[in-house]
């Protein structure tokens, strides 16, 4: 049974009772709340996911209006896990933002048997694409552009990596900022969008409803394949370049929650990933254009040569060039050999207090 | 930077790298801190984690794995590469007094 198989009445009984449990990939959640307008977004965003019997749940949430003379004037929500507040109290109107915030604090604040990285996911052929980038880089519309072009979702916020290197499906609503839903309606008007929510620090947010089809292939992993650091610039023509292994290893390293927690369990299955995936800088102004980047069964062809070909001659060529041009500048090699041992070395990388995209 | 020569240098252990191309990236465990290195820092790390050397066995050896001249230049780099190597714990430096 799914959660649009239920009545309205059933629905609203079993949030309003924490009797509603249902999975997003490898977690199962509980949700209580007796929030009308956050039962009825629930009941469009998660229509085709699962309900479960009551029973165990990895974390049991509650999203709730606090009481207390601050509300009587401006009306304050909370959102629970366990029973301990995971934000502070924050305007009500805002409390759809903020339950998908929290169930995202749910998994990276926990779930570290994951590498996870903050980045989305999509999957095609069984061959994962990253998408990483900070908040307002376009990850997300272009995440969601794709699904709405036939990738499948895997995750919009976190990418979960396995020990075995997989990646881990999350598929929940993509959840966009007041401009990107404007392009996304734009291109794909038949796109199903929840109700937007004003008045978040991010601006209005309204979230995209997955496609059916990857909330029933959730489990389905995807061995990455793909990593692409986004960048959205206006009226920016489409353009990528391959970024060394190495470097992107330092990158993804900072946006990942729990990579400094893993130590070298997370070097190591960091540096698998980037081992296996190809890695590019993508800048693109206008969505359609970056979709056809992606779009057909080419990608490797469009992309070129591989990065590994390329850093190999360049590794041939470059040691004698290299010192002969520290030479020319005048001995300054010094400042040539330490690339980012200082200041930049990585030594945490602290999660976001909050999905910095959301 | 002048290095005495009765002073070794060695990689820290254990640290973990990888390496890409022209690039090295080194995690140590010690520090939780990940490095990004190019060829020639690399290379040199590289070299202190078999043994202890000093400074122109290690010249020799670098000079030898990258294909260029070991002259008083690359003396002089080399030694900077220890001080800064240090400094971020990737290698210690034995008989200093």
């Amino acid at each position: 049974m799914n959660v649009s198989d239920l009545s309205p009445k059933e629905l609203s009984d079993r949030l309003t009772s924490g009797s509603l449990f249902f999975p997003t990939g490898p977690f199962t959640f509980s949700l209580r709340t007796d929030l009308p307008e956050i039962i009825d977004a629930f009941g469009l965003l998660y229509g085709d996911f699962p309900v479960l019997e009551p029973g165990y749940a990895d974390f049991h949430t509650s999203l709730e209006r606090l009481r207390g003379v601050k509300s009587w004037f401006s009306p304050q929500g909370t959102f629970l896990s366990g029973g301990v507040p995971q934000f502070y109290p924050f305007p009500l109107q805002t409390a759809l933002p903020h339950l998908e915030w929290g169930l995202n604090r749910c998994v990276f604040r926990n779930a570290h048997n994951y590498l996870m990285i903050h980045a989305a996911v999509v999957e095609r052929g069984g061959r994962a694409l990253i998408l990483v980038g900070t908040s307002g880089s376009g990850k997300s519309t272009l995440c969601a552009a794709l699904v709405l072009r036939g990738w499948r979702l895997l995750s919009d916020e976190i990418a979960l990596i396995a020990s075995d290197g997989s990646l881990a499906g999350l598929a929940r609503p993509i959840g966009l900022k007041a401009e990107s839903i404007r392009i996304i309606e734009e291109f794909a008007p038949h796109a199903c969008m929840g109700p937007g929510s004003r008045g978040t620090s991010k601006g209005l947010i309204a979230h995209m409803v997955p496609p059916k089809e990857s909330v029933l292939r959730v489990h389905e992993r995807a061995r990455p394949s793909w990593i692409f650091f986004v960048n959205y610039q206006a009226d920016a023509p489409v353009a990528f370049a391959p970024v060394s292994k190495a470097k992107a290893l330092m990158r993804i390293a900072d946006c990942a929650f729990d990579y400094t927690l893993l130590g070298r369990q997370g070097f190591e299955m960091l540096a698998d990933v980037v081992e296996s995936t190809r890695t590019f800088d993508l800048v693109y102004g206008n969505l359609a254009e970056a979709v056809d980047l992606f779009k057909g069964p080419d990608l490797d062809a469009k992309l070129g040569a591989q990065p590994n070909q390329r850093e190999q001659l360049n590794a041939r060529n470059g040691t004698s060039r290299r010192l002969a041009q520290a030479r020319e500048d005048g001995g300054a090699a010094t400042e040539r050999v330490v690339l980012a041992g200082e200041p930049g070395a990585r030594n945490a990388s602290p999660p976001p207090a909050e999905p910095a995209s959301h | 930077m002048s290095l005495a020569p009765e002073i070794k240098a060695k990689a820290r252990t254990p640290l973990l790298s990888r390496r890409w191309g022209d690039e090295t990236v080194v995690y140590n465990p010690a520090s939780g801190q990940t490095h990004l290195l190019d060829l020639v820092s690399g290379e040199g790390l590289s070299c202190l984690q078999d043994s202890s050397l000093d400074l122109g066995t290690l010249c020799e050896r670098m000079a030898g794995r990258l294909d260029i001249e070991n002259d008083a230049e690359l003396r002089q780099y080399v030694a900077s590469l220890l001080s800064q190597l240090e400094e971020l714990g990737l290698v210690e430096l034995e008989g200093v007094s």
